[in-house]
């Protein structure tokens, strides 16, 4: 009985020692923290002043750098904007309306192998598809499965001829269409109920295709986790850092809803919370990320993984003094564009790291 | 065995009846054509719109709702100060409880605004304005095309696209 007992509670201590291995959450201490030398830092800052006839930018949804352009979806504005790898205006993409071509509350963009630019029109779930020049060419109906009447498609990364679809509320964080635009799958479950009619925590995140298009990066906004998805068999590796401010906020966050969950409700409410930027993921695989929940007086402090998930180290960049960096891309070549919430655009050439 | 068959002839017809009639009803979507309305204001005029060769907005509201009347507002502070744009526009403001009392706070509008009681329900039901309480908003173009089809107001956009067809109209 007590040699049964002892082989189990052997096969349960390993199992768990598997799980840590796997999943590298609440990171506290950064590999390479105390060489300061091998940190990231920035120069050659410059910020983008629009002139009389170029657009300033309302409302940046995401940005992405592709063929020595620097793409900005305006959400406000409803367009995507081009600039050149020197921070002048080239040309826009799409104008308001709801008709083929029209942007109504875009969410995200991506750009195929191609040079296409495939644009997420939120509020209608299509896709428009433009040239690489910015011509319209088609759109593409997203066949959202009917119980998800309440949610809207935030996030889209294209890979294997297969779209990658998260939404801002949903039983399911990332799905799988193909590229006609019916659902094939679910990728990545949610883990957290909806309630309907009742107040839920949106899916605030982003996910980008990683690791050569074997993997797609998905980060949530609000807890800060990474998580890894392995195209070919979905499994999925998960790693954060630690950052005892964030923790108050979050379960500060869950407990309101959990005793708002209790009230009557006649809909289906989202709340969204950012305690994270966006992210972006340079040649090396390192993994940049910002914490939001900085004063007004101190710098921005940017988190720095690696492409395995490992907590490197976290270092400030003190040039954005008093601001906040909400969305942020990196270029092969070394080059990062910031957007602060103030929608300022920055370009600046890396250095280390 | 009568019985049966009579059952089922029943049924089917009631299913054809249902199917025909709801294939009959008009979907309200980008791109179809909307037939010519009349109607009569909060004043007792009669008008007909044509939709043809103007651009229409339509704004289903609730006059109850001080939320829905300043938004209308917006669109007249903007349309006031455009006037090439206003001569172009056609604004439909259509709610159900268009009484005296609510009547008195739609007097203000610099911008030609046809306000139509629509207690009978007669365009809701054509427009598919279920809400009663919530904001809809149609622009038709000067092809007679439904342009816009939205609940939000969001004004940056409505300019941008009410300017666009504005435009079109030589």
């Amino acid at each position: 009985m007590k040699k049964g007992l002892s082989i189990v509670f052997w096969v349960l201590l390993s199992s768990t020692g598997l799980f840590t291995q796997t999943d590298k959450l609440n990171q506290r201490a950064g590999i390479l923290q105390n060489r300061k030398g091998e940190h990231i830092s920035f120069r050659n800052f410059k910020k983008y002043s629009p002139k009389a006839n170029e657009p300033a930018i309302g409302r940046a949804k995401r940005i992405l750098i592709y063929d020595n352009k620097v793409f900005v979806l305006d959400e406000r504005f409803h367009r995507l904007y081009v600039f050149d790898n020197e921070a002048h205006y080239l040309f826009t993409v799409g104008r308001p309306g709801q008709g083929p071509g029209d942007l109504e509350y875009p969410r995200d963009f991506l750009i195929s192998d191609h040079g296409e630019i495939f644009i997420l029109n939120s509020r209608g779930k299509q896709i428009e598809v433009f040239s690489p020049k910015g011509e319209f060419k088609k759109r593409l109906f997203l066949n959202i499965p009917k119980d998800y009447m309440y949610s809207r498609p935030t996030n889209i990364v294209l890979q294997n001829d297969s779209f990658y679809v998260g939404y801002h509320l949903s039983p399911s964080y990332v799905d799988e269409y193909n590229k006609a635009g019916d659902f094939k799958k679910n990728l990545y479950k949610r883990i957290k109920p909806i309630y309907i009619p009742g107040k839920n925590l949106a899916n605030c995140s982003h996910m980008l295709v990683t690791d050569g298009g074997r993997t797609i990066l998905h980060f949530d906004f609000f807890s800060g986790i990474f998580s890894k998805i392995q195209m070919n068999n979905s499994s999925i590796l998960q790693f954060s850092t630690h950052v005892d401010k964030i923790e108050k906020y979050i379960s500060r966050v869950n407990s309101n809803i959990q005793k708002n969950r209790n009230k009557k409700h006649s809909r289906v409410d989202s709340v969204f919370f950012h305690h994270w930027s966006d992210f972006c993921v340079d040649q090396k695989g390192h993994i940049y990320v910002f914490s939001l929940l900085s004063s007004q007086e101190k710098s921005p402090e940017l988190f720095v993984f690696s492409t395995e998930g490992d907590f490197l180290y976290s270092t400030i960049v003190s040039y954005f003094k008093g601001k906040r960096i909400k969305l942020f891309a990196c270029s092969a070549d070394e080059l990062f564009v910031f957007i602060t919430e103030e929608e300022e655009l920055f370009y600046t050439i890396k250095k280390g790291g | 065995m009568y019985t049966f068959r009579c059952r089922f002839v029943v049924f089917t017809l009631i299913i054809a009846v249902l199917s025909w009639g709801m294939s009959g009803e008009e979907i309200l979507k980008y791109g179809i054509e909307i037939d010519p309305i009349s109607s009569e204001d909060i004043h007792g005029q009669k008008f007909t719109i044509p939709f043809a060769g103007q651009v229409t907005f339509i704004y289903f509201f609730d006059s109850n709702i001080p939320h829905h009347l300043q938004k209308l507002s917006e669109l007249d502070f903007y349309l006031t100060n455009l006037p090439a744009i206003n001569q172009k526009i056609v604004i439909l403001g259509i709610s159900r409880d268009l009484s005296d009392k609510n009547s008195k706070k739609l007097n203000n509008f610099e911008t030609n605004i046809y306000f139509i009681d629509d207690s009978d329900l007669s365009l809701s039901t054509k427009f598919k304005y279920e809400c009663g309480q919530c904001i809809k908003i149609l622009l038709i173009d000067a092809k007679q095309k439904l342009r816009l089809l939205t609940s939000e107001f969001n004004l940056l956009f409505l300019r941008e696209v009410i300017q666009r067809y504005a435009e079109e109209i030589s």
